[in-house]
This record gives structure tokens, sequence and C-alpha cells, in this order.
């Protein structure tokens, strides 16, 4: 009786077994890659009830960023301005521009803007601006360059590996407190010493234990 | 029962939890030893199989379309910015509350115009702490009531407050004209000068109309007594600070009586002990109930409520206060030990009564401090602006009102159809007025009665003011605008008085106007708005004793008590009060401080009683008094007196909100307004048919009760809690640490230092504890801990952080209490960590054992591990159901826990975070005291410190360095960062044999 399988046959198994482990890899990996935040949040960009443009304000006009978030130096939160800080210039400026009708809207009938959330983290982990500000911390290390975005789009995956390598070694980020707001800030030849001064001036120590954020 | 085999054979001092501990049977060890009770692994939710199939299925598909990214979520700025706020950051307000004649000086925590915590105003110069009782800091939730009246109602409409002013209005110009004839107001009694004026205006418009106060307890007889004696209307006020020696007759000083923190704290500041050569007052406490004072008690004397007058004779008697013969009935030594030590401390010394006790003994007692010169330890006011509860004028009205004589009538607040005594038959009476209308919170059994229902809002959401007894004026300021529609007193009442409209806010501007200076009246207003209060005196009277005492004496005549001629007596609850807060989770689910009963009451009784009465607890028993009987389970308590029953008001509401709606059983119903607090004989008691589960947590989560430790548990006790008296204290005064023997310190693994940075720390004084509940509310409001209801309590799941275990010692008819309280201890080498498969349980650097809820998966191991059973499970999805408006009172810094996560004390990680961060933001290290725990914040008799114990100079390190700091379980070698000061009694040498 003739072979029903031809000799090659032998190394199917082999090629199944390392199929299978190439197959899982892939997933493994598929999930890694597509599940985490890096490709899921990294590059949200929704569109806002107004186009408000941070390239045009910020990087054209030379806004600081605390003209409007106004609580990134006090408060845990940088706060979305009101209506009113809009409507601070936009009653001299541009009166009647149709892009700014959801504004004028708000600001007549008392209900506020819904702008839509760039940057989000999870509820049960507490994340405070001014803390961050106050050792130096620029804005631009999670934000990215704001200024060059005519929509906010977000830039970092703010994920918990994401903060905790920062946490772990925040001398890449610290900056002089007069550039905390700098965009496009360029890190100087003597970062490390720097940073290594801010450190043992300030006895930083950021907190890596769970309570650190989640409490 | 073989309690009196399982007493006999224990030598020396012994502590037991309970009476079922005593007997120590096979039902109570498997109840004991089981981590859980009966069911609790069980899944109990509605959701059947099948649902959650086609449920999962449901999500699956969803899954599917959404992908991986999560919802869209929106931002929602303020359109104009109020000043003054802050995102992010809790502003705190100083308002006040009032309850009764009392007033409660607030710090509000208000999170974007939303009021979440209060504590006490320590700036307020009467009460001068943070501290408050229960119901004041359960209070927020009553705003946040799910079940609250939100529409003024007629008969069977709806309509609203302009209406009601509309009508009444209308009828106005009539009531004036014929001079208030059958119009009456019926109020509550308060200590607010604007209602007060309006009170007053009242009077003047309605000659003929009448406006009485009443409550359905009070201390009425007290100011009575005091009023007898001295022939004037003065309000005790009483200085535990300057008193060495104490008498009381039943009051419940630091329980359910009035003053409750400012006397827990003058007491805790006369009693605490740094060194062995520090001295501590001495309390003897004569009761027929084992009361929360009785915690603090040096000597106790048990004694039926009615005998307790005889027995105030005795002592009025030997101190020359009335000259009747001394009938000492086998107390001699016991009476003349007492005075003597009274008569030693002359001007020291204090004798206080029960507000139960008729007036004839408060007369004795004013008149016996009198001859004490105790004029420092007892201070009488006038009644400055306040309007108190008149039990005799609301009679006479009820039986106007029987016989038609009222055509309207306003009840501000109260509940009287279901708080009245129930031979006065205050519905009955109510339906022969015409038109009964109520201001009141909820939609119960007295708005169900009434032609018209207003809703009244809550202290935060309107205007008002207080004054307090030394004069000191109190703004309550609101927090947050009405968010249901509704009056507040001052509004309803002023709309009574001048058939006008105005909102509280003028009312009490009105007021003011004509008390705060004229010259700077805008910044002085501007400044009590502040600071809560405007300076005020209120000097102590002067006193001396008006008339023959000896005819009212005369009027206080024992009985024999007997099976069948029982004593009842009516207390306070300290849980849901008269019944008002019955509605309110957190007070519903807070154990009672003795009993350690949640969610109901029961009737009271001594173990002898039960024996012949052949009951257990939980049994129903029969209770009748002058043909009216209820059935109620029985509690067999140690310290009961024979032949008495306690029963606590509050309970049985038959038309409350989802919470409160027949939970226990009513008191009410055997009470007369002939024996309002205590019914002395005439009571029978007989045994009815089953039982009522009752849901008490003493006997869960006990120390004592693995299995190994099961027979050990008599030579474990004293280590857990540690006492002596001031004696053996000076003669030894290293006894706590040699109660344990040392154990070689011998660690498995290299040891973490915690030597740098800050460490936190905790030690708690079990001296200074007197279980009064504060801080497990405080707690719960803090970190947003669920209320579970009565069917979880009974599987042993409730969830407060920090329970008070109690202890009893000695003779089993008259125990010792000792109360322990036992959160999270943060041990430095803690065993839950060591068996979390997920790390979600973890150690930080300064020292804080941390429970990462996300990471939770819920093996429960970590608290089938942990010695001290200080963790709590969420066996089901608690705040699920969580209605929207309740959820306004959750404290944003605090995450919400799922089910099936374990949860426990964290040492208030919120707050360290935020003093952490204000400590970096104004560049310095965290100071001592920047940091203070929820609970810590609540403690009348600061037992509770927290801080840095790295800090040489911390207060929590001064207090760790003391003899008397121990680790609970110390055998363990678990280096908890939570420690105990332990427990001392100061008996009177001369009594102690009889102690």
């Amino acid at each position: 009786m003739g072979q029903i399988f031809p000799k090659s046959a032998n190394r199917v198994p082999g090629f199944i077994f390392v199929g299978i482990i190439v197959a899982v890899a892939c997933l493994a990996y598929g999930i890694y890659y597509f599940g985490s935040p890096k490709y899921t949040d990294v590059g949200y960009q929704p569109e806002q009830p107004v186009p408000y443009s941070h390239l045009l304000h910020a990087d054209t006009l030379g806004m600081d960023c605390r003209y409007c978030h106004t609580g990134v130096e006090v408060s845990a939160v940088a706060m979305v301005p009101p209506t009113q800080t809009c409507m601070n210039c936009h009653t001299m400026i541009l009166p009647e521009s149709e892009l700014l009708a959801p504004i004028r809207e708000s600001w007549n009938t008392g209900k506020p803007v819904e702008w839509v959330r760039v940057h989000n983290i999870p509820d049960y982990a507490y994340f405070n601006h001014s803390a961050h500000l106050k050792v130096g911390i620029g804005c631009e290390s999670c934000h990215g360059n704001i200024a060059s975005m005519a929509i906010v789009r977000q830039t970092q995956p703010l994920s918990m590996r994401w903060c905790l390598d920062c946490h772990k070694d925040p001398s890449d980020h610290l900056r002089p407190l007069s550039d905390v707001t700098k965009m496009n800030w360029v890190a100087p030849a003597n970062q490390k010493e720097f940073a290594a001064k801010v450190i043992a001036e300030k006895r930083l120590n950021p907190p890596i234990d769970c309570s650190g954020c989640h409490r | 029962m073989n309690m009196d085999k399982n007493m006999s054979e224990l030598k020396g001092k012994s502590y037991w939890r309970s009476l079922n501990h005593l007997e120590n049977n096979a039902e109570y060890r498997k109840f004991a030893e089981s981590e859980f009770q009966e069911g609790a692994s069980e899944v109990v939710d509605p959701v059947t199989r099948r649902k959650f199939l086609s449920i999962m299925g449901a999500s699956m598909a969803l899954a599917g379309l959404v992908s991986c990214r999560r919802p869209v979520e929106k931002i929602i700025p303020y359109v104009t910015k109020p000043e003054e706020i802050t995102l992010g950051i809790a502003k705190h307000y100083a308002s006040a509350m009032n309850l009764g004649v009392e007033v409660f000086p607030l710090l509000v925590e208000n999170h974007e115009g939303r009021p979440t915590k209060i504590a006490g105003n320590k700036q307020h110069p009467t009460s001068n702490e943070s501290a408050l009782n229960p119901w004041a800091y359960a209070s927020i939730l009553n705003l946040y009531d799910p079940d609250r009246a939100v529409e003024v109602s007629y008969v069977d409409e709806k309509t609203t407050v302009e209406q009601f002013a509309g009508v009444w209005t209308k009828n106005y110009d009539a009531y004036v004209a014929n001079q208030g004839e059958g119009l009456a107001v019926l109020s509550e009694s308060f200590a607010s000068p604007s209602l007060s004026k309006i009170k007053d205006e009242f009077a003047q418009t309605f000659p003929k109309a009448r406006w009485v106060a009443y409550d359905p307890v009070s201390d009425e007889n007290i100011y009575k007594g005091v009023e007898i004696a001295f022939g004037q209307k003065l309000r005790p006020i009483y200085h535990f600070d300057k008193a060495n020696v104490i008498l009381s007759f039943e009051a419940d000083f630091l329980g359910t009586d009035s003053n409750m923190t400012q006397n827990a704290k003058g007491f805790a500041e006369a009693r605490r002990v740094k060194t062995e050569k520090d001295s501590m007052n001495r309390l003897y406490l004569v009761e027929s109930s084992l009361s929360q004072t009785s915690v603090m008690a040096d000597h106790r004397l048990r004694m039926s409520s009615n005998e307790i007058g005889q027995f105030v004779k005795t002592f009025a008697s030997e101190f020359g206060v009335i000259n009747e013969s001394i009938q000492y009935d086998g107390r001699r030594d016991w009476v003349k030990a007492v005075v003597k030590d009274l008569k030693k401390n002359k001007g020291h010394s204090l004798i206080v009564a029960g507000r139960q006790q008729p007036a004839e003994v408060h007369v004795l007692v004013a008149a016996m401090n009198l001859v004490l010169g105790n004029q420092k330890t007892v201070t009488y006011h006038a009644f400055d602006k306040a309007v108190v509860s008149d039990s005799d004028g609301f009679y006479a009205l009820v039986s106007d009102m029987n016989q038609g004589k009222i055509e309207t009538l306003f009840m501000l607040g109260g509940n009287l159809v279901y708080a009245a005594p129930t031979d006065l038959q205050f519905a009955s009476a109510l339906n022969k007025v015409k038109h009964p209308i109520y201001l009141g919170t909820h939609y119960n059994e007295t708005a169900s009665r009434s032609e018209w229902h207003v809703p009244t809002l809550h202290y935060l959401e309107a205007w008002g003011d207080a004054i307090s007894h030394d004069g000191v004026l109190t703004v309550t300021q609101p927090m947050i605008s009405p968010l249901f529609m509704g009056m507040n007193f001052l509004e309803m009442a002023n709309l009574i008085t001048t058939g006008e409209y105005l909102k509280s806010y003028e009312l009490v501007r009105k007021t003011w106007d004509s008390i705060l200076p004229m010259d700077i009246f805008e910044s002085a207003w501007q400044k009590s708005l502040h600071n809560g209060y405007f300076s005020g005196t209120n000097k102590p009277a002067r006193v001396s004793v008006k008339g023959n005492l000896n005819t009212f004496a005369k009027n206080i005549k024992p009985l024999k008590l007997g099976v069948d001629n029982l004593e009842l007596s009516y207390k306070l609850s300290p849980q849901i009060h008269d019944g008002r807060y019955a509605n309110n989770g957190w007070l519903q689910e807070l154990p009672d401080p003795v009993t350690k009963i949640t969610w109901g009451n029961a009737a009271i009784i001594s173990s002898t009683m039960a024996k012949k009465l052949d009951v257990e607890n939980q049994d129903m028993v029969k209770i009748e008094y002058d043909g009216i009987y209820m059935k109620v389970p029985v509690w067999i308590m140690p310290g009961q007196a024979d032949y008495t029953i306690s029963l606590t008001l509050g309970y049985g509401r038959s038309v409350s909100g989802r919470i409160g709606t027949d939970i226990g059983f009513n008191a009410t119903l055997l009470r007369t307004t002939k024996s309002p607090y205590i019914t002395a004989g005439g009571v029978k008691i007989s045994k009815s048919y089953g039982q009522t589960a009752i849901a008490c947590v003493q006997d869960y989560h006990g120390l004592d009760t693995e299995k190994l430790a099961a027979d050990a548990i008599q030579t474990r006790l004293p280590a857990l809690v540690r006492e002596a008296t001031l004696d053996e204290y000076r003669n030894e005064p290293n006894f706590t640490r040699d109660i344990t023997e040392e154990y070689p310190e011998v660690s498995m693994w290299k040891e973490f230092l915690y030597d740098t940075g800050n460490q936190w720390g905790m030690s708690i004084d079990l001296n200074m504890c007197t279980s009064c509940n504060a801080c497990t509310i405080a707690c719960q409001s803090e970190n947003n801990i669920p209320v579970i209801g009565k069917e979880q309590v009974l599987k042993g799941r409730d969830m407060s952080w920090i329970r008070i275990d109690r202890y009893f010692a000695g003779d089993i008819e008259n125990p010792e209490v000792v109360m322990q309280p036992v959160a999270c201890q943060h041990c430095e080498l803690a065993p839950c960590e060591q068996v979390c498969p997920v790390a979600a349980t973890t150690h930080t650097e300064d020292g804080l054992n941390t429970m990462t809820y996300n990471r939770c998966i819920g093996t429960r191991y970590c608290s089938n591990n942990c010695p001290y059973k200080v963790r709590r499970f969420n066996f089901h999805n608690y705040t699920k159901d969580t209605p929207d408006i309740v959820q306004m009172a959750m404290n944003p810094d605090v995450s919400i826990r799922f089910r099936g996560v374990m949860e426990k004390c964290t040492f208030c990680t919120q707050r360290i975070a935020g003093a952490r961060n204000k400590a970096r933001l104004e560049d310095r290290g965290i100071m001592d005291g920047d940091i203070i725990t929820a609970c810590q914040e609540a403690c009348p008799t600061e037992a509770i410190v927290f801080g840095d114990i790295n800090d040489p100079k911390s207060r929590v390190s001064e207090l760790k360095k003391q003899n008397r700091d121990y680790d609970l379980l110390s055998e363990l070698n678990l280096r908890p960062r939570t420690t105990y000061l332990s427990k001392l009694r100061n008996p009177n040498p001369e009594l102690e044999q009889h102690a």
C-alpha cells in the first residue's frame, strides 16, 4: 500500500506547532498594542462645539495658558474656562462671528458650552495639576505642544505605566518654574545636572505607591 | 444556661463580649468562628442566571460596536464662575444646626456649591471643638434624603408655597380682627432670636391665640426642678472639666443628654492622664439601664429608675437639704463613702440627674449642688430668647382641640401624630381641628392627617440663627439653594404672624439689625458670617434655695417592683433620636453604643427577668400597661435593673420613607402623659410567640474568635483591653506592657525600615473613649461608606471601617464596660498583604497599608488573614441603586467601591494627599496637625490622635511614648501603626470591696 501522506507531511506538526506559537504571540501583541492607550488614546482629536484654536490664541497671539486655565497652579483641576472668559474679549473682537455663535448663545441663555474631554484619566486616579506645576513639570510634558494644535489632540498615552515612568525618573521633564507653560521647550545641555539639583533642593520624591494616585 | 458555671470557673478579672460569648455554646462558636455569617457567600441578587446571560449577551454586542474606545465625556464649565470658587478646592463655611434649644456650630465642607461633610466650628466660643454628636454629623444626609417632601400638598392636591401663602393671607385679616380666636401654633422648642422675635409679635397680633412648644423628649423636668428650687426659670450648664467627683443619678451626660459633646470634652479634660503622677476624676453612677456614660463609671449601682428618687433623698438628707429620716436599704457604706468623697471635694464636685427623673429629684439635686458649693461646676443661665418645651401647655392645647376650640392649627416641625403620648390621642384631636397645617420635612404620620403639608427646608438651605446658653449668637448660613419647594420655620412663622411671605434672609437680617452695633453693622455682620458667631454674654445667675424642700421631697415615693409590677422606661434613641432621623440610613445602621443593635429596637431586660420569663434574645414578648399592649422582641443586657424594661423611642414609624418605615417597634404606644419617661409599676410582661431577628453587630468581627484562640480567650482578652485602677497604675507604672511577655521578634524576610520621611501612626486612648459613635459616622460621611440594610447586617456584612468593640468585665449583673474602637491598624508587617494574590493591598513608604480597589479580585484572603478583622467586603454592588440625590452627599475625593472589592480604613489617605499637596504649594514640609483624620476630628474627648511617628515632637509620638501605650495582639509581631493607651479607673478605696 502506498503511503497516504508524502514524506514532507512529517514536518506538518512542527509547522502547526510553530504556527500556533506565532499566532498566539501575534494575538498577544495585537491585544497589547491595539488595546493599549498608546494606540487607542494617542491621536484622539474630537470635534468641539466651537472650533477653538490653541494655535491662534496661544501661539499667534501669545496668550499664556493660565489666562484661561486659572486653576492649574492652585488646584487639582486646571479648569476649562467659563463662557465669561471668552466674552472678556469677544464682545469686542469678532462679536458677530458665525463660529462663535455657540459662545454667544451660552452667554445669553446661561447654558454652558459642552466641550468634549480630550485628556481623560479614570475617575479612580486622582491627578493634581498644581503639584506638578509647582515642581516644574511643563504643560507640554503631558499635553504635547498645544500651541501648535488648531484642534486639540492627545499626544501622550496617559496610561499608568507612562505616569510611573516619569514618577520613577522625572529628570527629563523638570524645568525652571518660569518655563512651565512654554511650548516647544528644548532641554538645555545641562538638564541632568539641573534636574538633580531640583530634586535635591525640593526633596522630590514622586509617589510610586498605589495610594499616590488611587484612594 | 451554663453561664453561671463559666463565670465561676474564671478567676480574677475576666472579660466577655456578650452574654452569648459568656455562655460559649456551640451556636455562638459556630457564629463567631465563621468569617461571615451563613449565606454570606451565596448570590441573592434578583438577577437570575438566564437574565444574567441575556444581559451578558447584550453587553458583548455593545462591546463589539463600541470597540475599545471609551465613551465620550463632556466638560461642562460655568457660564459665569463665582469668584470665590476654584474648581477642585473645597470651601468651608460657618453655619449652625439647631436641635431643640441646643446649638451645634458647624463648619461645612462645600464642593462647588454642594455641601458634603460637616464638622464642628472650632472657633466658636461656646463649643470650641470640631467634634459633634452623630445626629449632627448625619444631618447632612437628611439634606439629600430622596424621600423628602418636594411639594406643598393641600389634601390630595399638589400646589405651591405661593398658593399656600395666598390662602393664609386671605384668612389672616379675619384672625387679626378676632384677635386670633381659634388659632394656635405648635412648634418644637427653639433658641433662635429671630423666631423668638416673631413669637413675641405673634402674641401681640393675636392676643387670644397661643403658641405652644413641645418636644416628645426634653429637659423640662430639669428646668422645672431648678425653678422650684431657686424660684427662677434657669437652665443648668455643667462644667465637668472643673469637677473632681461626679455623682450621676441616671444622667446619660456622655450619651443622649443635652450638650453631650461639651460634657464629654470637659469630662475628658478632668480624666486625662499623661503619667502615673497625674490625677483623674471619679464618677459614681446610679442607673437602671446600662448607658453610654457607664463606660466611664468608676462605681456603678444598679437600681430601678423610680427607686433612684428615694436614693436621692438619702443623699439630700445626708447633706441636710431635707430633714427626713434616712433609709439606707443596705447601701449605707456606699452612701457614706460617696458623701464623704463629695464633701472632701466641695466646690469641685458635681451631682447630676437624668432628664427622665421627676422634677422633685432635680429640686434636691440643685439644692445639694448649692450646699456643696459647686458654683463653678454647674452654672445656671436664664433662657435668653429660648422657648422650651411645655408639656402642660401642650396637653391643654390638645384638650381644647378635642373640644373644637381650635380652628386653625399650625404645626411647625415635630411629628406629634406619631410621637405624642398615647393617651392624648393626638390624631383624633387633630381630626377635630378644621384646618391642620403642617410644616415638616417628610410626608409622615402627621402630614397624612393634615389639610396642608408644607415641606420644611433643610437647615443648610435657608437662613436662621441661634443663641447658645452663654449668650453667643450664631448664624445658620445656607450652603445650597433649596433643592425642593418649601419654607423654613422662620418664613412660616413670619407668614402666620404678618400675613407676608418674606425670605429667611430678610428676617434674620431684620433681627440682627437690632442686635449688632449700628455704626459698624455691615462689617460686624460679615464678620459674624465668616466666624459663624457674634459674641454675646449671658452671665450665670445668682441662685439661692427658695421655699421648703421637704414638701417636694415627700412627693417622691418608691414602689415595690415585682414580676407583675414592672417598671418601664423610655429613652431617646442614640441613633434616630425621637424618630426624626428614622429615614437616615447612616443612623439606622449605626450600632447602639451599648447594646450594639442596629436597624431597630428591643425591650431591654436583665438576665434574672429573662430566666423568670423563660425567654431568650429575640423572643417576642407582650408588654402591657393600662389596657394597652405591644409586642416587641427582648434583648438581655447585663447591668439592667431587675423588674425593669427599657425601650428606645423613635422606632416603628408607620409613614416614613423607604428606609425608616416599619423599622423596630413603637414604644410611644405605651407612653402616657402621666408617666412620659418612667412608668413605675403596673407594667406586665409575658412571653409571646415567635421571634424577631435583631441585627446586633457585637459578635461580628471578633478579635478573639479564631479557632485556635477559642480556648485561650480568657488569657487573651486582658491583653486586648488592658486596664488598671489609678492606684495600681501608680504602683506599677509599666503594668500595661507587663501584661504580655516579650516575644522574640524574628522576621521571615528582610524588613523595610520605615525610618525616613513622614511615618503615619495613630494613638487611641481607651481611657478617653466613651463610645459615642461620632467617629463611626464621621468616617462614613468622609469615606462614602455604603448603607447595606438590616438583611445584610444580619449576615455580618456591616461596612463601617471603624467599629467599637464592647467588653464586659466582672459581675454579670452589673459589669464594668470597656469600649475599644478598632479600625485598620496599618501593621508594618501586614498579614493581609502577604496573602493577596494580585498585590491589591500593599504598603507605602510612609507606612500606610493601602487598598487598591481596581486591582482587587475579591478573593477575601486578606480578610481571612487579618487578625484584627477590620476589612470589609462589598458583597453586592451596594452603591448601584444610590439615588442621584444621595450621590450628592458623596465625598468627591474618595472612590466609590464596586461589588467584589475589599475596603477598609485608609487613615484618610485623601486628607494625607491633600495636606501633602498643600505643603508642597507652600514650600514646606507637612507639620503636625496638618492632617486630622475624620475620626480624630469627630472625637469629643480627643481619644484619637493621628500624626507622624517619625517626628519625635508630634502629638502622636508624645502619646506613644507614654507607659500606657500598647499594641493590639502584640504577640503576633505585626507592628501595628495604631496603638492604644490602656484604660484606667479611679475607684474609691473605701468602696473597692463593694465595687
